[in-house]
């Protein structure tokens, strides 16, 4: 993990008792966690008792550093290491810890959220249709089996793909499926 | 033995033996522990063979279990000698042998192991086995029951649905800066502008949901600027000789005047490409009007027609025209305005020849006048030297003694300034060429410095990546470290082979010593028997000649004789002693060993069990008696 000096600059100021007092950075803590988790539940920034542009400063580089923290799944141990290196004392690292470990799958949850996707595949629906006739055939009497694949995609919602096959395809379909899902399981008891 | 005995026991425990923790010698096995081992080590090895732990107390069953295993144990491969003796009455060393052979035999759990550690790519497979059982061993469950398409199962997690996921859009952040370091200098209005204005970084990009990536973006954005600066502070800064602002400001310089470079040329470029334009479309209206109008020039005459009229209508003049009259006016009146137009350029031009030809003149003009002020000057002078000798001219002689006398006292000054300045002058280009030397010698020892520099940055780097590779390797081995099986007697074992290794070593050096020593021996002692074979013969003949002649001698003779034919004998009794010895030390061996055997108490036991058997086979005799009498 590697943080730019001017995030580094801000976890300065965020260590610092003279800007940053200890009861204020508790709430800072907590609340640079929680904007990004519950951004509509965590009410107005804490920001009695200090300059409102440092508490600005050290609020970006907290969040910064929960969210490069998560990005890389780092252990406590180099955790504490990058803030000592920001001149943390030990009680705020702890309580910086304490809060990444809590969060720490919420957040690695929330930058999963980020990114494109192939769309996936989440509902499916099928009928019979008996054919019986068609403009240019009458009685063709031939059975159609419609399929639609209900799926979602980032950014777009739910889409749904329809397809038609005959018999045959359908089977191929199955067979095909059925292959991969037996592939999954021999790799999974592999282990 | 004992380590031999420890890895037995322990074996034994691995394998599901009940063995207790204070058992740690094969001595201490009981009957019931040796029959449980042998069985539970031979279902290790062959899982098809039906054996039984425990012993039955019925004691035909007990012998036909003891057979079985011994039956067993041989099919295995066992060369050794094995009944149902060796399991029921068991010797120490017997049952040390058959474990150790059986030890040996068990599945190797170890390769498994050496297999696993084969790198990343193998604990990559299985974490990924791993992940895949977990996910199949879940139930499934339906879209709308996921809390933001995530599947949390405790502190584990998938993401499943994916109608949430948005793409990476970051938005630029501004953070205040530089409020860390009371030194640096904030102007009162940007304090003002951080504590007031500026919104907090979590809420300036408009959705919620891009502040991470924001934020990502930002901390990667300034982090590869940081790199950048830093990679080019190594490779040009450092070279430049300059201070870090210095070389910022010789940038900036660099950079303003090639963009302004840039801009000048391009603007050159444009005017051309503007005249040329220009006159190209002077050439196609004129064109146009001898030919027929192509469909291009009939395009911009529409075009331009319209603009005129967009013109015309704004002025506010709304002359109804027909469309032949207004073309035929507007093109006399471009004829009339191209006139007046080519007129006043004419005239431009030749107005700027003209104040062209203006400036020069008055440069040639302000050259002249400078020349001709210098000329005054000179001539001033000469007019005040003129003027003095003039004056002087009435009494020439008195004046002529004192001019010379001023000469003279002048050039004599001179001479002892020039004296004076030599004095002061040498030591000055002594401290000159002193100071140069000095500098020389700076400049080439700071460009040592620098290029140790450069070679101690390039090192740290090095430093920095192969840290980096061994602290990957390290996880990855305390990774696999702990997927290991903890075997903690592994240490020890290998501790003992080296030990055993080591007095193998030493025991051979001791053997070669011995088998030196014997040939030695040996050789002493066929010297030596040659040496007293030659003597007697000598002695021999000397004597057998004499022997002839006087009593006496013959008498010495026979004693000789005798005297050789004892010494034979004691020898080879000598000889026979040291046989019998080793004999005896054999046979002393022996009976140790089969003291060890723990014969009396076995054939005690076995007296016992035979009693037993007795007692059982009269019963069984009298149960049959009565079967058959009713």
């Amino acid at each position: 993990m590697e943080l730019s000096p001017e995030v580094s600059r801000g976890l300065q100021l965020a260590g610092d008792t003279a800007h940053i007092p200890d009861k204020l950075y508790t709430k800072l803590v907590s609340y640079a966690c929680d904007v990004l988790l519950e951004p509509s539940q965590c009410g107005p920034v804490p920001d009695a008792g200090a300059d409102a542009g440092c508490v600005k400063g050290a609020l970006a580089a907290l969040s910064t550093l929960f969210l490069e923290a998560a990005k890389h799944d780092i252990n406590t141990d180099s955790l504490s290491h990058t803030l000592e290196d920001s001149k943390f004392s030990n009680d705020r690292i702890e309580i910086f810890s304490k809060k990444f470990l809590a969060k720490k799958h919420g957040l690695r949850a929330l930058l999963s959220s980020i990114g494109n996707f192939p769309p996936h595949i989440v509902d499916v629906d099928w009928r019979i249709q008996h054919y019986i006739k068609n403009d240019c055939l009458n009685r063709v009497c031939q059975p159609l089996f419609l399929i639609d694949l209900k799926t979602e995609k980032s950014d777009a919602g739910e889409q749904s793909v329809q397809l038609a096959c005959n018999q045959e395809e359908l089977q191929d379909l199955v067979g095909k499926l059925r292959d991969a899902c037996k592939t999954l399981q021999r790799t999974a008891q592999e282990s | 033995m004992e380590e031999v005995d420890g890895i037995i026991a322990h074996t034994l425990r691995s394998i599901g033996c009940d063995v207790e923790d204070e058992v740690e010698a094969v001595a201490q096995f009981s009957t019931e522990l040796v029959v449980e081992g042998v069985a539970r080590c031979l279902r290790v090895i062959n899982p098809d063979l039906d054996l039984p732990y425990k012993l039955p107390p019925s004691m035909s069953a007990r012998f036909r279990i003891g057979t079985s295993l011994a039956s067993a144990v041989q099919d295995i491969g066992y060369r050794g000698e094995v009944g149902y003796q060796t399991f029921l009455y068991s010797s120490e060393a017997d049952i040390r042998r058959v474990f150790i052979f059986l030890i040996e035999k068990l599945p190797k759990e170890a390769s498994q192991g050496v297999e696993e550690s084969l790198g990343a790519s193998a604990l990559l497979r299985k974490s990924i086995s791993a992940e895949l059982m977990r996910r199949i061993s879940l139930p499934w469950t339906p879209n709308y029951c996921k809390r933001n398409g995530v599947c949390w199962r405790g502190d584990t997690w998938h993401r499943e649905a994916y109608s949430d996921v948005h793409s990476f859009r970051s938005t630029p952040l501004a953070i205040p800066e530089g409020l860390e370091d009371l030194t640096t200098p904030i102007s009162k209005e940007t304090r003002c502008y951080f504590s007031k204005h500026m919104p907090y970084a979590q809420h300036q990009p408009k959705s919620s949901r891009d502040v991470a990536a924001s934020l990502l973006a930002s901390n990667e954005g300034q982090l590869s600027a940081h790199h950048e600066w830093e990679n080019e502070w190594n490779t040009l800064g450092m070279y430049s000789r300059l201070p870090v602002e210095g070389y910022k400001k010789k940038k900036k310089e660099k950079l303003l005047q090639k963009i302004s470079d840039q801009i000048s040329q391009s603007v050159k470029v444009a005017e051309s490409s503007n005249k040329e334009m220009l006159q190209s479309l002077s050439a196609i209206r004129t064109a146009g009007t001898k030919t027929k109008a192509s469909r291009f020039t009939h395009i911009e005459k529409l075009q331009f027609a319209q603009d005129e009229e967009n013109a015309v209508s704004q002025v506010g003049t709304p002359v109804v025209h027909s469309e032949e009259d207004t073309q035929k006016k507007r093109e006399e009146e471009t004829e009339e305005l191209r006139k007046t137009l080519a007129q006043v350029t004419a005239n431009l031009d030749r107005l700027r020849i003209q104040s062209k030809k203006f400036k020069e003149k008055s440069i040639l003009m302000e050259e002249e006048i400078g020349n001709l002020e210098e000329s005054q000057a000179a001539m001033k002078e000469e007019y005040k030297v003129k003027k003095k000798t003039l004056d002087l001219l009435p009494n020439a002689e008195k004046n002529i003694t004192d001019m010379q006398g001023l000469v003279e006292a002048s050039s004599e000054r001179l001479l002892s300034l020039k004296a004076q300045w030599e004095k002061r002058r040498q030591p000055l280009i002594a401290q000159y060429e002193e100071l140069k030397h000095l500098a020389q010698s700076q400049m080439s020892e700071s460009q040592q410095q620098l290029e140790e520099i450069q070679e101690l940055r390039e090192r740290m780097k090095q430093m920095a990546a192969d840290t980096r590779t061994k602290e990957e390797v390290y996880k990855q081995l305390v990774i696999e470290y702990e997927k290991m099986a903890k075997d903690v007697n592994r240490s020890a074992y290998t501790r003992r082979i080296l030990e055993i290794v080591s007095n193998i070593k030493k025991q051979k050096l001791s053997i070669d010593q011995v088998l030196l020593d014997t040939r030695s021996l040996q050789k002493d002692i066929n010297q030596l028997t040659g040496k007293l074979d030659r003597t007697f013969t000598v002695t021999d003949e000397l004597i057998f000649k004499d022997a002839k002649k006087e009593e006496a001698v013959r008498k010495a003779y026979k004693y000789l004789a005798a005297l050789h034919e004892n010494c034979s004998m004691l020898m080879k009794t000598v000889e026979d002693t040291g046989v019998i010895m080793r004999e005896i030390r054999d046979l002393e061996d022996q009976v140790s060993a089969e003291g060890k055997k723990k014969t009396t108490a076995n054939l005690e036991k076995i007296s016992r069990d035979l009693h037993e058997m007795k007692k059982e086979n009269s019963q069984l005799m009298a149960k049959y008696k009565k079967n058959h009498n009713s």
